[in-house]
C-alpha cells in the first residue's frame, strides 16, 4: 500500500510544455470523507491519500481531459474558488504533477506533445 | 461430536496417526503432533468445538512436532508443519501451544481472501459486532477476555474475517491468547475458567490460552455484522478514555491492521471502505480493562 498526503513534498517541477492525463485503463476508485479522498489505483493496487486540494486537481484530469500546467492551474483556482492572486497554485500543480506522475497516476499525454 | 466427547487416549491415538480433525468456523484441521502436553492442551481448549467428519474436506493439515538439534540434543524443540511443510520453528516445546495458535491464524490469514481479514478481535453482543483492531501488544485480546467473562460471544481475539460480498464478520471463536498481567485478570475474575497450563516464553513471558465461551464456540457458524470499530492501545499511564474517530482516521488506522488488503486489491478497497462507512469508530485507551469493557458496553 503507498498512502499519499497530498503533492505536499517539493520535487522537480514538471515541465510547464508537456500536458497531463490520467494513465489510461481501469479507472480510478473514489472514497471521500470529509476534506480528504482515498484514490485506489486498480493499476498499480496503491491507495493514495488525498488532501482536498489535490483530490480536486486529479479530478480535474478524470474523464478524458488532457491539460498543461497552467490550464490545471487555472482550473484548480476555479474549482477551489480561489481568486487569481493565488500564486502558490503553480508551484503547488508542479508538485502535484511530479508525484503524480511518480506514482503512476497521471501521464505525460506524448500524442500531445 | 465435539472433542470433549473423545477419551483421551482416543484424542492421543488421532494426533499421532492421521490427525485430530477438528473444526474451527468454516476452515477444518487435521492436526498431528508428539509434544508432550499437546493432547491435554487441545482437550482443555477445544473442548466445545466438533470434530469432522474422517471423510471430510480438511483445508490444512498441521502438524506439532518435536525436534532434536544435533548441537543441543538435551533441549526439547518443536516446530510447527502446515500441509508438510515446516513454517514455525524450532522453538521451545514449552511454546508449542503458542506457536501452533500462530500457524492456525497464519492458515487462514495466507490462503482466505474471500474475506477481508484484519488483525483485530471480534465481539458480539445483541446481534452487533464491535472490531478491536490493533497489532500484538496493543490489549486487544485482554479486551476480548473480560468481554468474553461479561457475556459477549466470542469471534475472535485475532482477526476479523469480513465479507468481501455483504460486510458480515464471520466467527472462527478459537482460544484467546492471554499473557502476563492479562492472566491475572483473568483469574481474578473467573477463577474457574478453563485455561491451558501457563507457559514461560522467551520474549513473551507468561502465556497461556484461555478456553473460548461454549455458547461462542455453539453459534460459530452465526455471522455478526459489524456494528463499530474500536482502536484500542493499553497505556498504564492514561485514564480510559473513548474518543470518536473521523472517518479518514479510521481508514488510516484500519489499512495497517489487514492482513490482506493489498492481496485484495479493489476488493479490499470496497470492503474496508464499507466496513469504515458502515461502523462509527472510536480511539479506546485504557489501563484497566473492566473498566474499558463497560466504556465499550456503553456503546452498544
Amino acid at each position: 500500500m503507498a498512502v499519499t498526503t497530498g503533492p505536499g513534498a517539493a520535487g522537480p517541477v514538471a515541465g510547464s510544455g508537456q500536458r497531463w492525463r490520467v494513465r489510461p485503463g481501469p479507472p480510478l476508485r473514489w472514497q471521500s470523507w470529509d476534506d480528504h479522498s482515498f484514490v485506489f489505483d486498480p493499476v498499480s493496487g496503491d491507495t493514495h491519500f488525498l488532501d482536498a486540494a489535490a483530490a480536486e486537481a486529479l479530478r480535474c484530469l478524470e474523464g478524458g481531459a488532457v491539460l498543461g500546467r497552467s490550464e490545471l492551474a487555472r482550473a484548480l483556482l476555479q474549482r477551489l474558488e480561489l481568486g487569481s492572486a493565488e500564486a502558490n497554485v503553480d508551484r503547488y500543480v508542479g508538485e502535484f504533477i511530479t508525484r503524480c506522475e511518480r506514482l503512476g497516476i497521471i501521464e505525460a499525454d506524448v500524442d500531445a506533445a | 461430536m465435539t472433542l470433549r466427547e473423545l477419551p483421551a487416549e482416543e484424542i492421543l491415538r488421532r494426533l499421532s496417526g492421521t490427525g485430530l480433525r477438528l473444526r474451527t468456523g468454516p476452515f477444518t484441521y487435521s492436526i498431528a503432533g508428539d509434544c508432550p502436553g499437546q493432547a491435554k492442551a487441545l482437550g482443555t481448549l477445544y473442548a466445545d468445538f466438533p470434530l469432522a467428519e474422517e471423510d471430510g474436506f480438511i483445508d490444512f493439515h498441521v502438524r506439532v512436532a518435536r525436534r532434536r538439534l544435533p548441537r543441543r540434543p538435551l533441549r526439547a524443540l518443536a516446530c510447527v508443519e502446515i500441509d508438510g511443510v515446516t513454517r514455525f520453528g524450532p522453538f521451545p516445546s514449552a511454546a508449542a501451544m503458542l506457536n501452533f495458535e500462530w500457524a492456525l491464524n497464519w492458515c487462514v490469514s495466507r490462503h482466505a481472501h474471500q474475506y477481508l481479514i484484519l488483525h483485530a478481535a471480534t465481539m458480539e453482543r445483541n446481534g452487533r459486532a464491535l472490531l478491536v483492531p490493533g497489532w500484538a501488544g496493543t490489549g486487544k485480546s485482554t479486551l476480548a477476555a473480560v468481554l468474553a467473562v461479561r457475556g459477549w460471544r466470542l469471534l475472535s481475539d485475532e482477526m476479523a474475517l469480513v465479507s468481501c460480498a455483504d460486510g458480515s464478520a464471520t466467527p472462527l471463536a478459537r482460544p484467546v491468547c492471554l499473557k502476563n498481567r492479562s492472566i491475572a485478570l483473568l483469574k481474578e475474575l473467573a477463577p474457574a475458567w478453563p485455561c491451558s497450563a501457563p507457559a514461560e516464553v522467551e520474549g513473551e513471558g507468561q502465556v497461556l490460552h484461555m478456553q473460548p465461551p461454549a455458547e461462542s464456540v455453539a453459534r460459530m457458524d452465526e455471522r455478526a455484522m459489524p456494528a463499530a470499530l474500536a482502536f484500542v492501545a493499553h497505556r498504564r499511564d492514561a485514564p480510559t478514555a473513548l474518543a470518536p474517530l473521523s472517518k479518514t482516521d479510521a481508514m488510516l488506522q484500519a489499512i495497517p491492521c489487514c492482513f490482506n488488503y493489498k492481496a485484495l486489491g479493489e476488493a479490499g478497497f470496497d470492503a474496508l471502505t464499507r466496513l469504515v462507512e458502515r461502523c462509527p469508530a472510536f480511539r479506546l485507551t485504557y489501563r484497566d480493562a473492566v473498566e474499558a469493557a463497560r466504556t465499550v458496553e456503553g456503546l452498544s
